[in-house]
């Protein structure tokens, strides 16, 4: 029996068929509208890249930030504001946590690391809060470090994509490889852009988030791939079914585990993103979960809608599958 | 496979953990945690531009000088690493950062030399000679040739007590020095003690044989030149700016100078002056000028916070995609909890270990690597669950079916996790500071998951797959019936109207 294309009588209702892997949804063939709300999304992120830019946080833009923990209370954000502006510093941004035990100031005009200005800034904030000076958590950059990491960022991007091309050539073939790229592509793009249009901070830890989600997106789509590769083993000039509707029936397989890896992956994340926001100091864990969060979704997206009919219009360009669909179309047609 | 191998994998991996944590336990291991999670002060320094090209060896002895400075100022267990050219400094506990950026910061090219003439702020010839003393402030001075530089200026002092303003630098005083007679590289030692009368503090110097032969040449030469003079003085120089210029003292003969490569400054302040100036002067000039790049620091309070803010997270985590995997697989779903228990002791317990062989610091950015980590290893058990689906979907008998499943699951594993592998390991190549202890966790939970899937998970499907009791019970959730309903009642249907054949 030829096991995937059996489909029994469905018992239960869609969602029931869907929880046991027999969805049917169309994903190749409209991939006319994947291809078009794809490239919207795109579109919509590059113009707001354009038009908003992205936010830069103080390590990429250089700045410094003070946090205060322990304080007794009684003052508020501007009492802060105004105690460090009157030191001379402009663009200063403060917020008050806790009932006034924590504060966060953040200067990005201070860049210089351990300078004039980031002391009396320290002494105006050490006399608002009541705190030692010493007790005063500060993180300072200076202006070249984001250029440094931006550069190993990209160094590690460009690295890593040609690595993962290569295996994916070797492991299945070239025309996987450029159909991941073309994903990757675009999950790059619209998360960035996501971020553009937001205008969520972009701080070193949405950059290595960046990276994570292009290896889950990329994880993602190895795994339709390896179905599709499978399935499509099968198919020869007498097949009944093209490549498009083989990889569609592929897709449809491994639909439920996406989803379920989506939501595994996921719940793990926001969990993260809900500690992380409500801890000060902690925003390492949720800018990471932040990004991690957008992007997984995104990925989700795209393995499904890009990577896929990406492929199998690559794939049917080929000429025996494009005889192969010649074939069947005009066999349907003969029919019809 | 054979059941009995089956049993062995089982009991192996499960022997593993139990062993691994057992040493932990026994021997009250903890993880090493970074200054994030325990307070402490991270610095990060950068060459600063226009040093073109710069040598390993000469970014090491870098690191040796700072490590020296350091030490000079007693942290205990400071970390001073050197990845490419970035510097990074890490002093755990309650370090005062401010006073780890003075002495880092002092990127001090010292260098001593003759004073030539003092031109105080108002003297006739004071805009004319050499540049503003702001310009004159930035890079090294020339060491063989006349300069002109500045010396900080302060206005009279507020009140007793209070520190004088400085001001600004455009009315400091210039001197005009001649060439460099001794420079960091010659003191072997300097210490801050107090003079004998015991009131005030000095320093002690100590110069190497070349540098001893200048100074006293140069010291014999100075103290023949009358008592008041400008020309008695010697102008100790830190990067560009005049930081004193102490005259020789009367009793120095001249022509003779003062011998012994031994010399005492005399800097007029208090014991925190001189303890400055000595450790200025120990450790000499870095070899190149490093510029901040970042540093910051972090209490134990807050560092403590954020370490159960992120257990707190991966714990939930836990428990949501524990409860998420039984709604969905019932009984084995449970199984998948159990792999992901399995997971996360031999992740963390690894962390543990590798702190203690390799000396691996758990940072934020590590743990939330275990927490994506989480994710993937979930994928391995919903890939294997969802492939048994297909191959029961297919006609396979429970047993045939797990066994298949399971080879299918291991490709997609491997290839999968080989991806998220080559993701890790290249973030940890060429990314620094937080990125890495990211990138290694994440790295580490791949590796783990691979092995995880191809031992304990393996074992546990594939015997609960074997036991009749279990395979039949629609709570274990591997029955035809409760994967593939429609199936069954597709071959129900035909084997009652007597066309189908029982499956």
């Amino acid at each position: 029996m030829s096991q995937t294309i059996t489909r029994g009588p469905a018992t239960g209702g869609g969602f029931k068929r869907f929880f046991t892997n027999q969805s049917q949804f169309d994903f190749v063939g409209r991939s006319r509208m994947w291809a078009l709300i794809s490239l919207v999304l795109i579109a919509v992120s590059l113009l707001a890249l354009g038009v908003r830019q992205l936010n830069f946080g103080i390590d990429f833009t250089g700045g410094t930030t003070f946090i205060v923990t322990g304080a007794a209370g009684g003052f508020g954000a501007e009492d802060l504001r105004e105690a460090v502006g009157a030191t001379g510093v402009d663009e200063v941004s403060a917020q008050v946590v806790d009932g006034g035990e924590g504060a966060m100031v953040t200067t990005p005009s201070i860049e210089e690391v351990g300078g004039e200005q980031q002391d009396r800034v320290l002494d105006a904030i050490a006399e608002v809060a009541g705190v030692e000076r010493g007790e005063i958590d500060v993180s300072a950059v200076g202006p070249r470090w984001g250029e440094q990491i931006s550069r190993q960022a990209i160094r590690a991007l460009v690295v890593f994509l040609v690595l993962v091309a290569l295996y994916i050539a070797i492991r299945f073939e070239w025309r996987m490889a450029l159909a991941a790229l073309v994903t990757l592509a675009h999950d790059v793009i619209v998360t960035v852009g996501i971020y553009a249009l937001v205008g969520f901070q972009v701080t070193p830890a949405s950059v290595i988030a960046l990276l994570t989600i292009l290896g889950y997106s990329l994880y993602d789509t190895v795994v339709v791939f390896d179905r599709v590769t499978e399935d499509t083993a099968r198919l020869s000039s007498v097949s009944t079914q093209t490549y498009g509707e083989v990889a569609n029936s592929s897709l449809n397989e491994v639909l439920i585990r996406s989803l379920s890896t989506s939501v595994t992956s996921l719940l793990p994340v926001g969990s993260l993103l809900f500690i992380g926001a409500t801890l000060l100091g902690a925003e390492t864990l949720s800018d990471l979960a932040l990004a991690l969060f957008v992007g997984m979704a995104i990925g989700t997206y795209s393995s499904i809608a890009v990577a896929t009919p990406a492929l199998v219009w690559l794939k049917e360009r080929e000429p025996r599958y494009a005889e192969l669909k010649d074939k069947i179309e005009t066999r349907r047609g003969r029919k019809a | 496979m054979r059941k009995g191998r089956l049993a062995v994998g089982l009991v192996a991996s499960l022997a593993v953990v139990a062993a691994m944590w057992g040493a932990i336990l026994g021997l009250g291991l903890e993880p090493q945690l970074g200054l994030d999670l325990r307070g402490g002060v991270s610095i990060t320094l950068i060459p600063a531009e226009g040093q073109g090209e710069i040598d390993e060896a000469v970014l090491d002895q870098t690191v040796q000088v700072i490590r020296q400075r350091i030490d000079a100022i007693g942290v205990a267990e400071p970390d001073i690493a050197r990845q490419g050219e970035t510097v990074m400094v890490q002093l755990p506990g309650v370090a005062d950062r401010e006073q780890a950026e003075e002495v880092i910061g002092r990127t001090a090219v010292l260098q001593f030399r003759r004073v030539l003439e003092v031109i105080p702020f108002g003297a006739e010839n004071y805009p004319e000679t050499g540049e503003s003393c702001a310009a004159a402030q930035d890079g090294v001075p020339p060491a063989d040739e006349e300069v002109v530089l500045c010396e900080r200026a302060f206005g009279p002092a507020t009140g007793p007590g209070e520190q004088p303003e400085p001001l600004p630098a455009g009315q400091w005083t210039k001197y005009r020095l001649g060439e460099v007679i001794v420079s960091g590289d010659d003191v072997t030692d300097a210490r801050a003690a107090v003079d004998p009368s015991g009131i005030s503090w000095h320093v002690e110097l100590e110069l190497d044989r070349d540098g001893a032969d200048a100074f006293e040449e140069v010291t014999g030469q100075l103290a023949c030149e009358p008592a008041d003079s400008v020309l008695r003085q010697m102008a100790i120089v830190l990067d560009g700016v005049v930081e004193s210029a102490p005259g020789v003292a009367s009793d120095v003969a001249c022509g003779q100078g003062i011998g012994g490569g031994e010399a005492i400054i005399t800097t007029g302040g208090g014991r925190e002056d001189a303890q400055e100036l000595a450790v200025v002067l120990r450790t000499g000039a870095l070899p190149i000028e490093l510029e901040f790049a970042q540093s910051s620091s972090v209490s134990p309070t807050l560092g403590e916070a954020s370490l159960r803010a992120g257990l707190l997270a991966g714990l939930i985590g836990l428990i949501l995609v524990a409860v998420y995997m039984t709604a969905l697989y019932r009984g084995m779903g449970l199984a998948a909890v159990a792999e992901l228990v399995v997971f996360g002791l031999l992740v963390y317990g690894m962390v543990i270990v590798l702190g203690e062989w390799i000396g691996f610091t758990l940072t934020l950015a590590g743990i939330a690597g275990i927490i994506v980590s989480v994710g993937i290893a979930a994928d391995s058990s919903i890939i294997y669950r969802e492939r048994y689906r297909d191959e029961i979907r297919a006609g396979r008998t429970v047993r045939t079916a797990a066994e298949h499943a399971f080879s299918k699951a291991w490709r997609t594993n491997l290839t999968g996790n080989t991806v998220s592998f080559l993701a890790a390991a290249v973030l940890y190549v060429l990314a620094v500071g937080p990125v890495r202890g990211f990138a290694f966790t994440l790295g580490l939970s791949t590796l783990i998951d691979t092995i995880v899937f191809g031992t304990f998970t393996r074992s546990l499907f594939g015997l609960i797959a074997r036991s009749p009791k279990l395979a039949r019970s629609p709570w274990v959730g591997l029955r035809a019936e409760t994967v593939a309903p429609d199936i069954v009642a597709a071959a129900t249907a035909r084997s009652a109207s007597g066309k189908g054949g029982t499956r």
